[in-house]
């Protein structure tokens, strides 16, 4: 019988297991409709921007403001997204390797780096470029005033002239695509893609079937003073984006990953039991043969 | 909004006013006239301003609802975290970092925010290392932040009695 006890204790430890990881993958679920209603909650928002930017951009050549100068690019500073927890499949894993092959596409320049999430922190050991600056633990309650924070170190180094200084900028982080798919994307942030933007309103506009003809705007004091804080709000609102979506794709995955592991978690208490079942019967026939035995030697 | 637009100039009294943050849509509706503070001054906004767009400082957005019974217009004040204006003649509309109405003001957290904010502000001028610009500027717009915050509380809790 001693088999039978140890497969015994094997299927309630695993039984236990398969509550976490159902418990688990509810929390995932609950979070990720809070995620969703997040993201959804923000598309006014950048939507008006994103509206205004490309406005102003019709008045500008894109050499008046030093946030919209391009330079030749020496130093890039990567902004790399991931999650702050494990056991949500490859999701931290995709995102390290999709930023390394992303630094390593890019040769000649000097790589310097932003981590957002415990993960994205450990994960950048392996991309071999220094880490300026880092955050976590802010998924859960995600503020608007942490990527304005995120936003304004972003945009001190692109205008500063010494050893900080960096010319270009890249997010790197996963889309929520589905509840079943995330993507990572490469992003560039800065500097700025004015064309890009006006684009992006006239999709927007053809989207919701809007014709929206822009009146001849009065800008106070003036544009090129509206531009510095345009460009930091823009940029806080693109990294706030890229973090809910990032955040919810990590939710999503770990649901994916927990409902995998409880199914598995299912079919290995299915394994046990019959294991179990044979065991103890097996424990039984040989009493029984015991008994026989011993009848008959009488 | 046709409809207004095809009245006559009278009978225009109000003016479409949304404040709108990243978290979420904080106003939405018909206004009477709205007051706030843009980078160059404080100005206001009537039915019918002219398009115009200004980045905003942080400060308070004071706006008057038409009066259901026709005599007392009921007034909202907003602190408003920094943002822009965008009036574009029929529709003002607010994106703010963030916005909160005087009654979702936590005021013990903006007073705690408040200290520690000027606390901050004294560690950062003594001891000025290579970060200290950026965080000065954190700790400045905190401390303007919290005294708004409270500002507005006051203002509103003294209206009400």
């Amino acid at each position: 019988m001693a088999q039978a006890r140890q497969i015994l204790d094997r299927i309630s430890s695993v039984t236990n297991t398969q509550k976490i990881t159902r418990a688990m993958k509810m929390v995932a679920a609950a979070k990720l409709n809070r995620a969703q209603a997040r993201m959804e909650s923000v598309r006014p928002y950048a939507k008006g921007i994103v509206r205004i930017f490309s406005g102003i951009a019709d008045d500008l050549y894109g050499d008046e403001h030093p946030l919209l100068i391009t330079r030749p690019v020496e130093k890039v500073l990567t902004i790399v997204i991931a999650g702050d927890r494990g056991l949500c499949g490859g999701f931290n894993n995709n995102i390290i390797r999709t930023a390394k092959s992303h630094l390593e596409g890019m040769t000649g320049v000097e790589h310097k780096l932003f981590a957002v999430g415990k993960r994205a922190i450990s994960g950048s050991r392996k991309l071999r470029a220094p880490l300026i600056k880092s955050w976590y633990d802010v998924f859960d309650k995600l503020s608007f005033m942490l990527s304005s924070d995120i936003a304004a170190h972003l945009l001190e180094c692109y205008q500063a002239t010494g050893d900080e200084r960096i010319d270009e900028v890249y997010l790197v982080y996963n889309k929520f695509v589905s509840r079943m798919s995330q993507e990572v994307v490469v992003e560039k942030l800065m500097p700025l893609d004015l064309a890009g933007i006006k684009a992006r309103h006239k999709n927007a506009n053809e989207e919701a079937g809007e014709n929206y003809v822009r009146p001849v705007y009065e800008i106070e004091p003036d544009p090129v003073s509206a531009i510095s804080s345009l460009v930091k709000h823009f940029i806080s609102c693109e990294i706030y984006h890229a973090i809910i979506e990032s955040y919810a794709a990590e939710l999503a995955a770990r649901m994916t990953s927990m409902e995998n592991a409880t199914n598995s978690a299912e079919e290995m208490i299915d394994t046990l039991t019959l294991e179990y079942n044979r065991a103890r019967q097996a424990g039984i026939t040989a009493e029984l043969l015991d008994i026989i035995g011993g009848a008959n030697a009488l | 909004m046709e409809n207004t637009t095809q009245k006559n100039d009278e009978e225009i009294l109000t003016f479409n006013l949304c404040v709108i943050t990243p978290e979420r849509k904080v106003f939405d509706g018909e206004v009477l006239q709205a007051s706030m503070t843009g980078v160059s001054g404080e100005f206001d906004i009537q039915p019918r301003h002219e398009p115009f767009l200004t980045p905003l400082k942080v400060g308070e957005v004071i706006f008057s609802l038409p009066s259901s019974d026709g005599v007392d217009s009921e007034e909202i004040v907003l602190a408003v975290h920094g943002g822009f204006l965008d009036m574009d003649g029929t529709t003002a509309t607010v994106y703010a970092s963030s916005a909160e109405k005087a009654g979702e003001i936590d005021i013990e957290r903006a007073k705690e925010a408040e200290k520690r904010a000027r606390e901050r502000l004294e560690q950062v001028t003594l001891h000025q290392g290579d970060e200290a610009p950026v965080d000065f500027d954190r700790a400045q717009l905190a401390l303007l932040r919290a005294v708004l915050r409270i500002q507005i509380v006051e203002h509103y809790i003294n209206n009400r009695n």
